[in-house]
């Protein structure tokens, strides 16, 4: 992610990139580094207090609550790529530090501004399908552990259910209200592992979803059902568009392309571009922390919800 | 030619055997019907060309074989006229409206085969015969929906149906994973509700099980569907095994209609899964075989479905076991 939102960051206007701090830096990141001469920077000095206005974190998973803290302590506003921490003290202690300094927080829940998303919501939110009774959602892809083997490590990343679940959960909250019960399964192991999600909201209406890191490429799908009508898409970025290599092994020679839907609709973009107007003033964008806890709270419920067996119920659902 | 009775019509699928029967050369024919409501049996028979008999005696009496596609909750009464005259059943779905129901039906002395027609889906059946060799590995977790429109009729009349979308449509999937992996099930939790409001049962409904060997598995019931959906019912299978994943759709064998107004809809192209059951059935009859869908394997599809009812009413994980 750090690539994309990289890109994004050096077209917006009135923002200066200061520098990037990483353990390790991918060729493409050292490209865009290399063309639009971008400091590499120890993480130390670039959220010392005063350095800059505002970080966009996009490092593993169990880095980020170290890392948004420093930032808000350094008076910055942070801009978390999902999930907004690996732990719920971890989320709770960085919401009592943002209260503290006043920080803004948004989190990377992309999935509010991909199109199929933004429509299924309006769907509901105008009435067009009545009262919901029922959803149906779907979130696979390939395993990341070969790649990047810390998702594989339950403890850095939280697995499939922090990587991949944890956007249509919430969505589902965005869309159709809090979520007040969550029973869930898993199966197989860790780098391929395959979860359902079943999801009860306070409206009543029922949510179901299915994650995997087991599918041979990226698929995504939901339905809802109202009284009025359903509502039904699959993902966006690949809509009208699908490339079949001759060879089954043609992968090294067929041109490489980031996700089709940063291109035509620029969730990544927009999500960001949202925050950044947040922080010069302008209004808030649609996931802030609150929401990033929230999400967490349901996908940890969920894991609590295999690791014991049965449903969990959710205190206070917001 | 077999000569065939209905016990009861009142089931959505009475008309869909009638004219599966005469449709195909299957060697049977609907010949007459028995159903307590006076009225119902008079609007079927004429509309279907039947007999009318005036009780289930004289209907078992007059014909070779009977088909109970009544209420739910008359399965029983039904199935044991027919034991008692000897004759060879097929049981629609549910296999029992109740638990009770469900062990009575068990008991009976009687040659019963239970309608499964998705067993006869040729994805099903490929699926079947390549998940045999053994090559994909076991089964790690099954994600499955059969979602419809409601059905009408007495199907939301708690009293005669035993239940709602669960009781309706979690058999099929239930049934066909069973034939496909052979795995037995172990706990079922669900989550249920009714946002249409039709009569007094459940209307949506998510059903999470496990195996017996660790999987799970997962059937979204519902009578979600707008009524008038062209397609609208659907039978799909995710089958995550350890070397491949299996997509299954039962439904997929038809072709898109588009009206000159532009509206659509799909029709069946091939022999329906009806026909294929009816067929399969009338061939055991007349050889003398089992049932093919003996009525153990209705009441293990029936066990998940009324367990998954008792989860959705109690907010618990039923440990199946526990309900024998």
């Amino acid at each position: 992610m750090a690539a994309l939102h990289l890109a994004t960051l050096l077209e917006a206007p009135g923002v200066r990139v200061v520098g990037l701090a990483a353990p390790e830096i991918d060729r493409s990141l050292a490209k865009i580094m290399a063309t639009r001469e971008i400091e590499e920077m120890a993480t130390e000095a670039l959220l010392a207090p005063g350095a800059l206005d505002a970080v966009v974190i996009a490092t593993p998973t169990d880095r980020h609550s170290e890392l948004a803290s420093l930032a808000v302590l350094a008076g910055a506003a942070v801009f978390c790529e999902k999930p907004v921490t690996r732990t719920l003290a971890e989320a709770e202690h960085l919401a009592a530090l943002a209260a503290r300094f006043r920080a803004k927080v948004a989190v990377g829940h992309v999935l509010r501004y991909f199109p199929e998303y933004e429509a299924a919501r309006r769907q509901v939110a105008t009435g067009r399908i009545g009262t919901v009774g029922i959803c149906r959602l779907l979130r696979a892809n390939t395993s990341p552990v070969a790649r990047r083997p810390w998702y594989g490590e339950r403890a850095r990343s939280g697995g499939v259910l922090l990587d991949l679940a944890i956007h249509d959960l919430d969505w589902c909250r965005w869309a159709l209200g809090p979520i007040r019960r969550v029973f869930a399964r898993a199966s197989g192991p860790e780098e391929q592992r395959v979860v359902a999600v079943l999801a009860r909201h306070t409206s009543g209406a029922i949510s179901y979803l299915d994650a995997s890191w087991r599918a041979g490429h990226f698929d995504s799908r939901l339905e809802v059902c109202g009284t009025e009508g359903i509502y039904c898409a699959e993902h966006s970025g690949d809509a009208g568009f699908c490339l079949v290599p001759v060879h089954a092994e043609a992968a090294s020679y067929l041109p490489s392309e980031a996700d089709g839907s940063a291109g035509v609709d620029d969730p990544y973009r927009r999500e960001l571009t949202e925050a950044l107007a947040w922080f010069a003033g302008g209004p808030a964008p649609r996931a802030v922390l609150e929401d990033g806890i929230e999400a967490l709270r349901l996908a940890l419920a969920a894991e609590e919800s295999i690791a014991f067996g049965q449903p969990v119920e959710l205190e206070d659902p917001r | 030619m077999m000569r065939v009775g209905l016990l009861g019509c009142a089931h959505v699928h009475a008309a869909h055997y009638v004219a599966a029967l005469r449709a195909g050369d299957i060697g049977a024919r609907a010949v007459a019907l028995y159903d307590p409501d006076s009225e119902q049996a008079a609007a079927f028979a004429a509309a279907h060309g039947l007999e009318r008999a005036t009780d289930a005696a004289s209907l078992c009496g007059a014909v070779d074989a009977v088909i109970v596609v009544s209420e739910h909750s008359r399965y029983v009464e039904m199935v044991q006229s027919a034991a008692r005259a000897g004759l060879p059943v097929l049981c629609e779905k549910p296999f029992g409206a109740s638990l009770g129901d469900l062990r009575t039906l068990l008991a009976t002395d009687v040659w019963c085969s239970v309608a499964f027609p998705m067993r006869y889906a040729p994805p099903l059946v490929r699926a079947k015969a390549m998940i045999e060799q053994g090559g994909l590995g076991e089964l790690v977790a099954m994600s499955g929906t059969n979602r419809g429109s409601y059905p009408g009729g007495f199907f939301g009349d708690r009293a005669r149906s035993g239940g709602g979308a669960l009781i309706d449509h979690v058999v099929h999937v239930a049934d066909a994973l069973y034939v496909l992996s052979g795995l037995e099930y172990e706990t079922v939790y669900a989550e249920a509700g009714r946002f249409r409001n039709v009569g007094d049962v459940e209307d949506v409904a998510q059903v999470l099980a496990t195996t017996t060997s660790g999987a799970f598995a997962s059937i979204d019931s519902s009578w979600s569907r707008p009524a008038a959906m062209p397609g609208g019912l659907d039978f799909q299978m995710t089958l995550w095994f350890e070397r491949a994943t299996l997509h299954l759709d039962g439904m997929a064998r038809r072709g898109l209609v588009v009206a000159a107004d532009g509206s659509i809809d799909y029709e069946e192209y091939g022999r329906g899964v009806n026909e294929a059951m009816l067929s399969a059935w009338v061939r055991a009859i007349e050889s003398g075989a089992a049932p093919p869908i003996p009525a153990l394997d209705g009441a293990r599809a029936t066990e998940l479905a009324l367990g998954a009812l008792r989860s959705a009413e109690t907010g618990r994980v039923v440990d199946l076991a526990a309900l024998r």
